[in-house]
């Protein structure tokens, strides 16, 4: 009885092997199916090392398949009973086996035990275990092809074009350019980090206002604009860490990437000219330019990105609105903060800021110069003929124009005439409506002479720097809120669409308006995490 | 005596008894093994055949060959059941009294030839039920038991379809075997012409008594069989009945009923003795495969449209065998 167990307890083992290499086989065909399928989304998707999710699918669907034939157990009764049906020994081991475990004692039993045993001895039982996977002929194969059909169809682009050849647009050539252009500046630049100058200018401005040096409207103009470039500041660094996120998940650019994080820009230089080099020569290959193309189009798409910083410079605006000077210096210690955070970026980075932040400079100088010649009471006078200007009216016009000299170059704004705009000569601005009272009307005339409310004195400069004409509310009322939203993501970024309206009115109509686009898809896959992280963080503050 | 010897001693007086038989039967080799293995596991056998190819010639033999008790009853439609089983008549004692006294019929034998049982009417033929079931006869009131070894060996002529009587389904399960009796071969029919019309008379002698028969019986009997094994014949079994989910497309169309289990007991008691006659001492599916034919076949009530069709039993029964899995279901696909 022994030996019988002894040769049914290697016999089972065995037979445990070859099921679990059977069962690898079935994991086999599962990992083609699963690396078919991981192909055939990474045609839609952007999936980061396909190669390697491959491979890891191939490995654990196998492991799992094997675990599962190997780890169950096989019962020596059923061992015997292969035994038999192997060696042809007409169910002798088995019989002889079930029935010695009741009574080996029994004559019979010892009979066909003896005779078993017997048996066992002439047997080889490593030549009776079958390793083959038994599957149908064609079962691997077929799976095989599917994986290499998936393999070399061509991918859908994030542009939406289908199984077409991609190709690099001309504009995409010059964006490389441009960036090769502007690294280049950079690197030769000596000039000091602007981004040190910038807080230190902020700090200045908050001491200013605790020492009551500064006028209030002086206060809130020189705040908005510091807030305004800063963001733009924040936006641009934004920009460029997505960039080299980008540019990262690509082999073309991988080297790029790897010469902007190490700061390396004469290096940058160079890559971004071989890069352009290789485009002209034409040696990439289709998948390579498909790549390229993918990552050029998220460039593009990452320029129209927002930065959060401008909802912390609203709310500062709102707490000057609402004479709540005590928060005052605390939201400018909040902009310190953020802009803290901001100067733990590469130096390169913040070089780059550089040129961006001279223009903050200069245009913090001319407002200087402009607000030394508003009135204290919130009239504007006009620099040619001295003039003051009436500050409402109901009527059209441009606002920005003086009623006498026709100076059209006076004024911070540009005026919207409207309900409330108080009839002036001059006022024939395009808007009509409520929301037209935004805007100042420089009409000398003017039957409206009621004094500003001191909302209107903290949102006019904000609202009459736009040159946009076109009310956002009064758009969507006529294209619809996906067209306005299309445009957004879609379209080349236009920085003065903002801030026409106050953020709590804006921001319930675009959230739902970018919810709705993302449950019908009209937002690409890849940027619907990155719209919902931007609502979240607008809810946050 | 050692297992071993009296494994010998069962196949050597098995095989003398074949040999005995192929004395008067020629060829009919797998009828004279069925017929023995019937009679060696208890069962009775049903004999299906033309007329004149030896039917009731091998059972002559065979009740020569064992020495017992020989009866012989030809079925007619006229028959009754007091002619099969016996009657009180009316008999006067030497005092003058007159007293019933049981007259037995010839059922009251070791072996029975009941020839072309089909022909007698379904009455008669039920008075054989409980002969061939109990071994008993109860006659107005009183019950009389059979003598041991009993069986009954009924012959039926497949042609002869006018004034017959099929044999009900609760009759035709009592049969251990019904075995089909084919039409000898040229060199069998010169064979039997050679025997049949020389002056030389051939003798049969006797190889084994109806003691040395339930020996071998009782030996028989006590063939271990493994679990897997029994399972496949319950398997085999249940997949007859087109009710069951064990049942394939072919019983599901044209059979109507299933074996019983009376069928499982024939296929393990067939199997057992076949596979002593082989010199093993355990059952194996070669042997059930063997005797499934012969022991399922009467069992398998077919439908109309079967009938229609003309399917034979056991081309459903090898069907049966070919798709039922033998082995166990964690190692069967390894064999594959």
């Amino acid at each position: 009885m022994k030996t019988i167990e002894k040769h049914l307890k290697k016999l089972s083992f065995l037979l445990r092997l070859a099921r679990g290499i059977n069962t690898a086989g079935i994991g086999l065909a599962a990992g083609f199916l699963a690396g078919a399928l991981s192909l055939a989304i990474n045609k839609f998707t952007d999936l980061p090392n396909i190669g390697l999710i491959i491979i890891l699918e191939f490995i654990i669907a196998v492991t799992i398949g094997f675990a599962i034939g190997f780890f169950r157990r096989i019962s020596f009764l059923a061992a015997a009973a292969y035994l038999d049906k192997m060696a042809g020994a007409k169910e002798l081991i088995s019989t002889a086996y079930e029935y010695g475990l009741k009574d080996p004692t029994d004559v019979a039993t010892n009979w066909n035990l003896q005779r078993a045993e017997a048996t066992l001895r002439s047997l080889n039982l490593s030549s009776l275990v079958s390793y083959r996977i038994p599957y149908r002929k064609w079962y691997h194969p077929m799976l095989l092809l599917i994986f290499i059909i998936f393999y070399f169809i061509p991918p859908v682009s994030s542009s939406g074009r289908k199984n077409k050849p991609a190709k690099i647009l001309p504009h995409q050539l010059s964006q490389l350019a441009n960036m090769a252009h502007q690294i280049k500046t950079l690197s030769d630049s000596k000039k000091p980090n602007p981004i040190q100058t910038l807080p230190r200018d902020i700090q200045l401005l908050t001491e200013a206002i605790k020492q009551g040096a500064l006028e209030k409207k002086d206060a809130l103009v020189a705040t908005n604009k510091l807030a305004e470039k800063t963001d733009s500041l924040k936006k641009e660094l934004q920009t460029k860490q997505q960039t080299l996120e980008t540019l990262k998940k690509s082999n073309l650019t991988k080297d790029l990437a790897e010469s902007l994080s190490q700061n390396d820009l004469k290096s940058m230089e160079k890559e971004i000219k071989e890069l352009q080099d290789k485009l002209l020569k034409n040696k990439f290959d289709q998948r390579e330019l498909e790549t390229l193309e993918k990552r050029l189009q998220e460039l593009s798409e990452q320029l129209s990105e927002q930065s959060d910083l401008k909802e912390t410079m609203k709310n500062l605006s709102d707490a000057l609105a609402g004479k709540n000077f005590k928060e005052l210096p605390e939201k400018l210690q909040k902009l310190l903060d953020e802009l803290g955070e901001l100067s733990d970026w590469s130096a390169e980075e913040l070089a780059q800021m550089e040129k961006s932040l001279e223009e903050l400079l200069e245009e913090l100088e001319e407002i200087d110069a402009e607000l030394a010649e508003i009135d204290p009471n919130g009239q504007e006078s006009c620099p040619t003929c001295g003039k003051k200007l009436a500050v409402k009216g109901k009527g059209k016009g441009k606002g920005n124009q003086c009623g006498t000299c026709q100076d059209k170059k006076f004024g911070l704004v540009k005026g919207k005439g409207g309900p409330l705009a108080g009839g002036g000569t001059t006022n024939e601005g395009p808007e009509k409506g409520p929301k037209a009272h935004q805007g100042r009307s420089h009409d000398e005339g003017g039957t409206n002479t009621k004094p500003l409310t001191d909302w209107e004195k903290i949102y006019a400069p904000v609202k009459l720097e736009t040159e946009r004409t076109t009310d956002i509310l009064s758009k969507r009322k006529i294209t619809g809120q996906g067209q306005v939203l299309t445009t957004r993501f879609k379209g080349v970024p236009d920085k003065k669409n903002e801030a026409l309206m106050p953020i709590r009115e804006a921001l319930p109509v675009y959230k739902e308006a970018a919810e709705k686009a993302m449950n019908e898809s009209a937002i690409p896959l890849e940027y619907k995490e990155t719209v919902r992280q931007y609502f979240e963080s607008l809810d946050k503050k | 005596m050692g297992l071993e010897q009296e494994i010998q001693n069962f196949q050597g007086k098995i095989n003398a008894l074949k040999s005995e038989i192929g004395k008067i039967i020629v060829g009919h080799h797998p009828v004279v093994e069925q017929v023995v293995t019937a009679i060696l596991a208890g069962g009775h056998i049903l004999l299906e055949g033309f007329p004149g190819i030896g039917k009731t010639m091998l059972v002559r033999t065979l009740a020569q060959c064992l020495n017992v008790k020989f009866s012989r009853i030809q079925f007619t439609p006229d028959l009754m059941p007091a002619d099969i089983t016996g009657t009180n008549l009316v008999v006067e004692t030497p005092a003058g009294e007159k007293k019933f006294q049981f007259q037995k019929g010839p059922i009251f034998g070791n072996i029975i030839l009941a020839d072309e049982i089909n022909r007698a009417t379904p009455k008669t033929q039920s008075a054989l039920l409980e002969a061939m079931q109990e071994l008993s006869v109860t006659v107005a009131g009183t019950s009389y038991k059979l003598e041991q070894p009993f069986f009954v060996l009924a012959t039926q002529n497949p042609i002869e379809m006018e004034g017959t009587y099929p044999l009900p389904e609760a009759q035709l399960d009592r049969f251990f075997f019904k075995t089909l009796v084919e039409t000898p071969s040229v060199e069998e029919m010169e064979e039997i012409m050679e025997r049949t019309t020389g002056s030389q008379e051939i003798t049969v002698k006797q190889v084994i008594n109806g003691l040395e028969l339930l020996e071998l019986r009782k030996l028989a009997r006590e063939v271990p069989v493994a679990s897997h094994l029994k399972h496949y014949i319950a398997l085999l079994v249940r997949a007859t009945h087109p009710q069951t989910e064990e049942a394939d497309e072919m019983v599901k169309r044209y059979v109507r009923y299933g074996a019983s289990p009376r069928g499982t007991q024939a296929l393990i008691l067939a199997g057992k003795i076949r596979a002593i006659c082989q010199g093993r001492y355990n059952l194996s599916f070669e042997d059930i495969r063997k005797v499934a034919c012969p022991a399922l076949r009467h069992r398998l009530i077919l439908n109309f449209e079967g009938e229609a069709e003309g399917i034979k039993a056991d081309v459903i029964i090898r069907n049966l065998l070919e798709t039922i899995p033998e082995l166990p279901r964690e190692v069967e696909k390894l064999v594959k």
